[in-house]
């Protein structure tokens, strides 16, 4: 008996090195491309006034809280922070409630104008935000809605639930026939199917689709500025007062940290609910 | 006829019999009523609304002393200029609207005259009126008030430069081209449509090569004959492009002073004072208005005719006005007082030089003019 070796040419053998190498870059361009903005956020809400940060220093000469105290004691951005915590919520909820019918006969029933239907509801987060923003705001404006939080809630809920109705759609599709088929087989109620199958099977899609509703409505900005400022500030239009023709960007890093902070705490709980198949559903069909 | 003459006697009888002074104010006689019957009404309201864009330390500080002074509220919103502008005039319309006083400037206060949105006049009404700016008071980027906007602050744009690397600024325009040959692309200057000290130096532009700019001065409306050569200023531009550095604010052109990408800036001397009180403009920075002149104005504050709180409004802009105020205000933000009739100590530029090489605006509809001209023949070219 003989046995038979075989030997790899070297350019048979798998290239774990040029694959681990393309990884390394990928992960250090995504680190540069996040990492550093944040950085340099840090490091220019934290100048001392009286020491100014002016090349060839590499970081500011001296750190102080002064830039944090002067946001917090003359801007408005607590007011703002107050408004955008207060209707990020209350859009999540009213986006999940508003989708819920829909976003079932989308992804269980079968009816004329279905795929048609599934592109209509995405054109809210197609067309141009301020596009939007500035035919919108004539209505909110003959209809009294302007620069009052309802206004502000239906607006940010109609640019936000495209994002809930889509991914719960696909969250209802994608739960098999046959677990409630089997479960209807075995007795369950319409209560029970409900609390039983269809809660459970949606849950990471409703998770997911509520992280981008709040993070949605926490970033907007264009509908607010139109319809909302200078009532309401929320914490993107205070950020962008410090852009804009008043642009200091010590105060700008302070808001922007402000803005990121709840953002990236919400990716740390998509991480842990959010699977792959639900992302995919999320963009990969969009 | 009889029915009405009895209804005036029983009001004046009334009056009388109740011990009231003869004459009665109506709550729309805040602009004849005495002083001390504005502060009166005032403090009954208990409150005042103020709109402003910029400069959030001073007012809210200001707010503060002026409650614990009259006892008043003062809510203090910094919102966008323009956004600020339009909520006035779209609340233009109500019988009652949310704003009580606002900073008013740039080429946005005709829109609000035009529309007869603010109430007045208030200069000559509001004590102290009369030791502000007297040409401010009368008549801003080229429109006539009527007394309706009380200049709060003066400011001035000028070319802020860094004295290490640029120890003799240049003073003339020729000396100025010299130094722009010599440094190409190290000279900032803003967008003019997103900035006003961009728009000083195209102003500036348009003044020494072309000639006199008092030519403009009194005109309200653009006339044809004036504007016939601003090509040849926009050709220059062209010629020049790549000498200069645009930037997309008033505070970018700062930002790139303090990187070092530029040596020389056209800057308003408020901004540049905020720049340094921040550390996001090195100390040692200077700011100078070149002989060869720019341009420098004031914003001013007005009051709906549907304020809410009109009384209080007035109360606050003549607390705004007061001598220990308006040096206040120079202190934090670095503009320069709108009184005449006291100096503050945080002024960039000294007087003499403000007096000698300070230019007034081009009337608004020049001002507006070039503006849109050099974004269509120069930026987007």
């Amino acid at each position: 008996m003989s046995v038979e070796t075989f030997s790899m040419s070297p350019q048979d053998k798998p290239r774990p090195g040029l694959a681990y190498f393309i990884t390394l870059l990928v992960v250090a361009l995504l680190f540069v491309w996040t990492a550093v903005p944040l950085f340099m956020a840090v490091m220019w809400s934290l100048v001392n006034p009286d020491d100014p940060w002016s090349p060839p220093a590499v970081l500011p000469p001296s750190f102080s809280l002064a830039q944090w105290e002067y946001v917090f004691t003359y801007s408005e951005i607590v007011r703002a922070m107050l408004t955008s915590f207060a209707l990020a919520p209350i859009v999540t909820i009213l986006s999940f409630f508003l989708s819920l019918p829909t976003a079932y006969a989308i992804g269980r029933l079968d009816f004329p104008g279905k795929d048609a239907l599934r592109i209509l509801i995405l054109l809210p987060i197609v067309l141009p935000a301020m596009v939007i923003a500035m035919f919108l705001s004539r209505t909110f404006y003959v209809t009294g809605l302007a620069q009052t939080f309802v206004g502000l809630v239906i607006g940010h809920t109609l640019l936000s639930m495209p994002y809930m109705l889509r991914i719960l759609a696909t969250s209802f599709e994608s739960i098999p026939q046959d677990v409630i088929d089997a479960a209807k087989n075995l007795g369950a109620g319409r209560f029970a199917l409900v609390r039983e199958i269809l809660v459970p099977l949606i849950m990471p899609g409703l998770l997911a689709g509520a992280v981008f509703t709040f993070i949605t409505s926490l970033e907007e900005f264009n509908l607010t500025f139109v319809i909302g400022t200078p009532t309401f500030q929320t914490i993107p239009t205070v950020l962008f007062d410090y852009l804009g023709y008043h642009f200091v960007r010590t105060n700008a890093a302070v808001v922007s940290i402000i803005l990121m902070v709840p953002s990236i705490a919400l990716l740390f709980i998509a991480e842990r609910y959010l699977k792959s198949e639900y992302l995919s559903s999320a963009f990969g069909k969009i | 006829m009889t029915t009405r003459r009895h209804f005036l006697s029983a009001v004046l009888g009334a009056t009388a019999l109740a011990g009231l002074p003869g004459v009665a104010w109506g709550a729309d006689d805040f602009l004849t009523m005495p002083w001390d019957k504005i502060v009166e009404a005032a403090k009954a309201e208990g409150e005042v609304t103020f709109y402003a864009w910029w400069g959030e330390e001073f007012w809210r500080t200001a707010a503060k002393d002026f409650e614990a002074k009259h006892g008043i509220k003062v809510n203090v919103i910094t919102g966008d200029r323009v956004a600020n502008i339009g909520k006035a005039l779209s609340e233009a319309s109500s019988a009652a609207g949310t704003i009580d006083a606002l900073l008013v400037g740039g080429v946005e206060l005709k829109s609000l005259l035009d529309a007869k949105v603010l109430d007045g006049p208030l200069v000559g009404v509001i004590p102290n009126s009369d030791k502000l700016d007297p040409n401010l008071s009368k008549i801003q980027e080229g429109y006539a008030t009527e007394g309706r906007l009380v200049p709060v602050y003066r400011n001035q744009t000028g070319l802020v430069y860094d004295p290490e690397k640029v120890p003799t600024p240049p003073q003339t325009w020729a000396e100025f081209l010299t130094w722009l040959d010599a440094n190409p692309g190290k000279f900032a200057f803003n967008d003019p449509s997103k900035g006003g000290s961009g728009q000083a130096f195209v102003q500036a532009a348009i003044a020494n090569i072309l000639g006199d700019e008092g030519n403009y001065q009194g005109d309200t409306e653009v006339k044809p004959e004036k504007i016939a050569d601003w090509g040849k200023v926009w050709d220059w531009f062209n010629a020049n492009e790549g000498k200069f550095t645009i930037t997309s604010s008033n505070n970018d052109s700062l930002d790139r002073v303090n990187q070092g990408e530029v040596l020389m800036a056209s800057a308003w001397d408020d901004d540049t004072a905020v720049s340094l009180s921040k550390g996001t403009l090195f100390k040692r920075a200077k700011l100078y208005i070149p002989e060869f002149g720019m341009p420098g104005g004031g914003d001013s504050l007005g009051i709906p005719a549907n304020a809410p709180h009109k009384a209080a409004a007035m109360l606050f802009i003549a607390y705004l006005i007061e001598a220990d105020v308006q040096k206040q205000l120079n202190t934090i933000i670095g503009s320069y007082l709108a009184r005449i009739d006291v100096s503050g100590d945080n002024a960039l530029i000294p007087d003499e030089q403000r007096l000698k090489s300070g230019r007034p605006w081009l009337p608004g509809a020049y001002k507006k003019l070039f503006i849109e001209q050099f974004v269509s023949e120069v930026l987007q070219k």
